[in-house]
């Protein structure tokens, strides 16, 4: 009995993973958009002199 | 007048990305943007930053690739019976060649979404290494060595466009000799508010290279007007501002109330070039552009040759 | 400092790694014992339908421990586990057999063959694959040969054990009874034979060492070591009734010759101690019958000496049947009956070394049933006892100041009360020829009071309240005068006569008003007179109190036998008398 609940916890596994996949293919994340977040971080509490 | 020095930039790396910019010591947990390859504190090679991002991405994928081989291989040792075990390892199998094949044909889209994950883990080292770099500006700039502390902020200035950069870059810039060969800068040294050094490099930078003078320089010119015709040479200056927005069309539609303003002030080959500009397409707009530019011709340059024949 | 998250994912990863191999070991484990368990089990069914039990069962078991893999329940699985389950238990029980034949520790062999016993019975009345694995498994274990081997040697060491302790006399290891008793019934060949054995055996046993004991040990060893023996045998369910027999039959000889002999003290002995093993011995036992009805004997004979008034013999038969029976009450009851009958028993029972001069006795005076009270010369006082309404005694005394040489005591049965009269002592005097004490016993306030004290040359009793006194000192000098009898002493009232010139101390008494004190001494003259004659006075207790029921010759009285306060006791005509002490013609002063 307890094989079968690994496995279905290897199945869970794969899925969340298939799902996280497929969400990142979809929301196509560019180049530019991680420069954007960079300079977003990177400017929002300004670096003092 | 402070004497300006001539000096020769080290040339910019052009990247299409700034991240690209970016270079990670593993070992030492610090960024380097300047253009070092080895790390000063332990002399091991820099590594793109993209590249860094990359194998945490890898060893990511191998984790859950190790979780998944985990559970099955405990699934297997549950395994009480002969039944069990098959089922176990043929179920194993099947789920990592599905593991793989889910990978390859989405695995791509998970490193940039990483990468963005790890700038945001790596967001305190990255302003951590900014300032280092920013202490060592101040470390040229003790040491009289403006062209490296010049040279140093540009690179920060791919990053962090506050106007303490913009103004340190102005500054150091106001000290060297501006020629046309140079590779300047201009509109990523506009300050939020009236900088006078900024004007006193505008002055420079227009006559080696008028090309620099955008929109955002001109919006800043328009903005400012007052503050700069009380400079000595002001109005020359707003003249020869206006004089290099007559490159583009745009430019003239958008910005002829400066230009009519200053057209007094604009040099003869501007003149010369507005009036060309106005003869070809002009319009109803430009009625007033015209008018002023006609009576600046006949005014001043009706004996000149040039002129004959242009309104 | 802080991980980034370069080393953080390495960690990570190394650490996934790290469980992933330990789990793709344990696995790889796994997969070759379950390789290895799946050949043992097709080898243990190849040997199971080839019938090699014993290959298939070492095989199944090699692979069941493997514990890697469940087979499931097929036929023949079911049946090989079962089959192991007896090896397991076999296995077991030939370890414990080992362990308690190297320990020697009889009961756990008993033990163990009784669990292999069981198993044989079990088994080897089934038909099939069972009763076929456990005869080939005991068989390679040699489980039958070792306990047939251990209970071969047990009997010879027993047989030998027994012969020893006859040879030595020596009883006291008689464990080999315990031994052949537990050595189970088919290595004597048969439950019969074992107790055909045993009997013979037991039987010779015990006959010569019954006789070894009757010739060197005591009564009392040889029946407690014989009662021993017979608990033993019953504790291990042998009948040892012939035992038994001998026993009973030796017990009555030995108790007969005592009763023969008259010797009470061994009779009572053998009886007590036959009584003691009353545990072993048959409720109709003949000797036990034998025993009560002797001694119901003796209570009779007690009985007896009772009623003859042989008290004192009769509470010493008692005491010798002690052992055998509570006497408490009878002794007490005689002891009742002997107050009763001779009151003046408490004070000899109370004071057995003092000597009283005389003791009177008699019943209900001053509130008591019984009393007696007597005078003893070297301790100057006068005892009294006195037996209360409740049964209890009551002892009381008094020290006198008076020539203890010449005193008498007697009853003043004229003097105070009636049912309290004083009680009269007469001695020399200091000052005059005579001492006069009179003592007032009050039981209730546990007293004996001394009313009064006089000297004088004479004492008469005037009425229950006065006296006459002649010549008394102090008051009433040199006259006869008349006393009143009060708590503090006598009284003087008045001058009754002048004494007359010539009047002597002698020591009766002649006033005409008085009447006589003593009337002990009209009884003293009869018995002086009495005894002037040629024949005794017999009287019914020791003391002229008592009446007089004979004479007999003063030349040839009959032999005494017993002497009691100057008198002795005869017997006279089936029952005691009593007649005076020493000389004749001298009687005992009153």
């Amino acid at each position: 009995m307890l094989t079968y609940f690994l496995l279905f916890a290897a199945f869970l596994l794969l899925a969340v993973r298939f799902f996280k996949l497929l969400r990142l293919k979809r929301r196509n994340l560019s180049a530019a958009e991680i420069d954007q977040h960079l300079h977003r971080l990177l400017n929002e509490k300004r670096n003092q002199p | 007048m402070k004497k300006r020095i001539g000096v020769q930039f080290r040339k910019t790396r052009k990247t299409k990305h700034a991240f690209e910019r970016i270079q990670a010591c593993k070992r030492c947990h610090t960024y380097h943007v300047l253009w070092d390859t080895h790390c000063e504190t332990c002399r091991r090679a820099y590594t793109p930053v993209r590249e860094v991002s990359a194998a945490v991405t890898r060893r990511y994928v191998q984790t859950r690739f190790l979780l998944l081989g985990l559970f099955v291989c405990l699934a297997i040792l549950c395994a009480t019976t002969l039944t069990e075990i098959a089922i176990a390892i043929g179920v194993g199998l099947l789920f990592v060649c599905l593991f793989f094949v889910i990978q390859k044909k989405y695995g791509s889209y998970e490193k940039d979404a990483q990468l963005q994950t790890f700038f945001s883990q790596e967001e305190e080292a990255l302003k951590k290494s900014f300032l280092y770099h920013l202490e060592q500006v101040g470390a040229d700039v003790k040491a009289g060595q403006i062209k490296e502390a010049y040279e140093k902020t540009r690179e920060i200035g791919y990053f962090v466009d506050s106007d303490t950069i913009k103004i340190r870059k102005i500054m150091f810039l106001n000290h060297f000799v501006l020629r046309k060969d140079m590779e300047l800068e201009l509109e990523t040294l506009i300050p939020s508010t009236y900088d006078k050094d900024f004007m006193e490099y505008l002055r420079e930078v227009v006559k080696v290279q008028p090309s620099l003078v955008k929109k955002a320089v001109l919006d800043y010119v328009r903005r400012y007007k007052a503050q700069i015709l009380l400079l000595e040479n002001g109005e020359q200056l707003i003249g020869q501002v206006a004089g290099a927005a007559l490159r583009m069309r745009a430019y003239v539609e958008e910005y002829q109330d400066l230009i009519i303003e200053f057209i007094d002030y604009l040099p003869r080959e501007r003149l010369l070039r507005l009036a060309k500009m106005i003869r070809d397409h002009r319009n109803e707009n430009w009625e007033q552009l015209y008018h002023f530019a006609k009576n600046r011709v006949d005014t001043h340059f009706a004996f000149d040759p040039d002129f004959k024949g242009v309104l | 400092m802080k991980i980034s998250s370069y080393q953080k994912s390495l960690f990570v990863r190394n650490a996934a790694l790290v469980l992933f191999s330990l789990a793709l070991v344990a696995v790889c484990v796994k997969l070759a014992l379950g390789y290895r368990q799946i050949a043992l089990y097709d080898q243990a069914k190849s040997f199971y339908d080839a019938n090699q039990l014993l290959q298939a069962e070492e095989s199944f078991s090699r692979a069941s421990d493997m514990a890697t893999l469940s087979y499931g329940d097929e036929e023949w699985t079911v049946v090989l586990t079962r089959l192991s389950a007896m090896r397991r238990e076999l296995e077991e029980l030939q370890q414990k057999l080992q362990t308690a034949i190297m320990g020697k520790q009889d009961e756990n062999v008993l033990a163990a063959y009784r669990i292999y016993q069981t198993m044989r019975e079990k088994y080897n009345g089934t038909a099939g694959t069972a009763s076929a694995f456990f005869q080939q498994f005991t068989a390679q274990i040699n489980l039958e040969k070792k306990l047939a081997d251990y209970y071969q040697q047990a009997l010879q060491q027993a047989k030998a054990q027994s012969k020893e302790n006859l040879e030595k006399q020596s009883y006291r290891d008689e464990s080999f009874i315990d031994t052949l008793i537990a050595i189970p019934d088919e290595y004597y060949g048969g439950k019969q034979a074992k107790q055909d054995e045993l009997l013979a055996l037991f039987a010779d046993y015990e006959k010569a060492k019954l006789r070894a004991l009757i010739a060197n040990a005591s009564f009392d060893e040889v029946i407690t070591r014989t009662a021993s023996s017979l608990r033993h045998y019953a504790q291990q369910g042998v009948d040892a009734s012939w035992l038994l027999t001998r026993l009973e039959k030796y017990a009555k000889d030995e108790l007969r010759e005592a009763i023969r002999k008259q010797d009470l003290a061994a009779f009572v002995d053998m009886a007590a101690a036959y009584r003691k093993i009353g545990d072993v011995l048959p409720t109709d036992s003949p000797t036990l019958e034998a025993i009560s009805k002797q001694v119901e004997a003796y209570f009779k004979q007690a009985e007896q000496l009772v009623k003859a008034h042989k008290f004192q013999k009769a509470i010493e038969l008692y005491q010798q049947l002690n052992p055998l029976q509570d006497i408490s009450k009878l002794v007490s009851e005689v002891e009742n009956r002997w107050l009763d009958y001779d009151p003046g028993h408490m004070l000899e029972a109370k004071y057995p070394d003092k000597l009283f001069t005389k003791i009177i006795s008699g019943t209900e005076l001053w509130g008591a049933k019984l009393y007696a009270f007597g005078l003893v010369e070297a301790d100057q006082r006068l005892y009294l006892a006195a037996k209360m309404p409740n049964d209890s005694l009551l002892y009381l005394e008094q020290p006198l100041e008076v020539d203890m040489k010449s005193a008498t005591a007697k009853l003043a049965s004229e003097l105070g009360a009636e049912k309290a009269p004083l009680i009269f002592v007469q001695s020399a005097g200091k000052e005059r020829p005579f001492a006069y004490v009179g003592l007032l016993p009050e039981l209730s306030a546990e007293k004996l009071t001394r009313v009064f004290f006089a000297e004088a040359d004479d004492f008469g009793v005037e009425d229950r309240e006065h006296v006459v006194l002649k010549n008394a000192v102090g008051k009433g000098e040199k006259e006869y005068a008349l006393f009143k009898l009060t708590r503090d002493g006598l009284e003087y009232i008045s001058k009754l006569a002048d004494m007359l010139p010539d009047s002597t101390d002698s020591g009766t008494s002649e006033p005409d008003d008085a009447s006589s004190v003593d009337q002990g001494a009209s009884e003293g003259e009869q018995t002086d007179n009495s005894s002037s004659s040629q024949t005794i006075q017999v009287y019914a207790g020791p003391g002229q109190e008592y009446p007089v029921i004979g004479q007999v010759a003063k030349d040839a009285p009959p032999q005494p036998v017993e002497e009691m306060n100057g008198w002795y006791r005869i017997e006279f005509d089936g029952k005691d008398g009593w007649i005076p002490a020493g000389k004749p013609d001298s009687a005992p002063s009153p």
